[in-house]
């Protein structure tokens, strides 16, 4: 499966499980393609759903 | 937009005092602290409740994001309007604020569907509008205008024009660097030199009027 393809595939499931709205902060640093974001966006969800993400209460 | 700025503020201030002074402003922590304005936003904006998660997925180009969710809370509870804010762990202080300060700001000002991401098209469509080649997406798209609406909501929340205002002398002269002035406010230095851009300090302070001091 193409890149793009498991892109379409995880982020359709998602907003068919509810997902009503989704942005993000990119580095402002940095340029990137569209399939780079993608390709960077789709690695973040993958580590969230692989219980890569901690709660946290506060970051100050 | 810049109201809503305006409106946090107000209420911040009404509930912890924020200094009149630069000069007053805690030297460990910052002037507005965003786990104080957490629970103004979740009070002001269409979600209930906010939720934030550090992750060690490096990641090269995003920093951080924001994902709304409908969900199920608890058996009398009923279906709550949801935030999950996911951030980089390895950012420091100032980058977790900020990120975290703007992510949330999309709670205050996509109150519309259009603005909302909620399929696979406008997704594509967002990337496309964030990537190097803008020149893909054509017309106006609510969602990369919220995009870049919420971080200048972040910046002037932050780093408000309040004491901006009693800095800018310091810094045009170089009496304060850049470094200095993300030090008083704990945030990225990358954008301590725009906040201070001539016309921009001037639309601010005059959008933001009446000021808080």
């Amino acid at each position: 499966m193409t890149q793009k393809a498991t892109f379409d595939e995880v982020f359709s499931a998602e907003f068919e499980s509810g997902l009503k709205d989704i942005k993000f902060f990119i580095d402002p640093s940095k340029k990137a393609s569209a399939d780079e974001l993608c390709e960077d966006a789709l690695g973040f969800q993958n580590a969230i759903k692989e219980g890569r993400a901690i709660e946290v209460a506060a970051v100050d | 937009m810049i109201e809503y700025v305006s409106s946090l503020l107000k209420t911040y201030h009404s509930e912890h005092i924020l200094p009149e002074k630069f000069s007053d402003i805690p030297a460990e922590d910052g002037v507005v602290l965003t786990r104080l304005l957490k629970p103004i936003i979740e009070h002001q904006g269409v979600v209930d409740r906010i939720h934030l998660y550090e992750t060690d997925y490096a990641s090269k180009f995003v920093l951080g994001m924001i994902q709304r969710r409908t969900e199920m809370t608890g058996m009398y509870s009923g279906d709550q309007d949801v935030a999950h804010i996911y951030f980089q762990k390895r950012l420091n202080t100032c980058w977790r604020r900020f990120v975290v300060c703007k992510e949330m700001y999309h709670c205050m000002i996509d109150r519309t569907e259009d603005s909302r991401v909620a399929s696979l098209g406008f997704l594509h469509r967002l990337m496309e509008a964030l990537s190097e080649d803008t020149s893909a997406v054509l017309g106006v798209f609510k969602p990369l205008k919220s995009e870049e609406a919420a971080e200048i909501l972040a910046l002037e929340t932050l780093a408000p024009v309040e004491y901006r205002l009693q800095l800018v002398d310091d810094y045009r002269s170089g009496a304060i660097s850049a470094n200095e002035v993300a030090e008083i406010f704990k945030i990225p230095e990358d954008f301590v030199d725009f906040s201070f851009q001539r016309h921009y300090l001037e639309a601010m302070s005059s959008l933001r009027k009446p000021l808080l001091f």
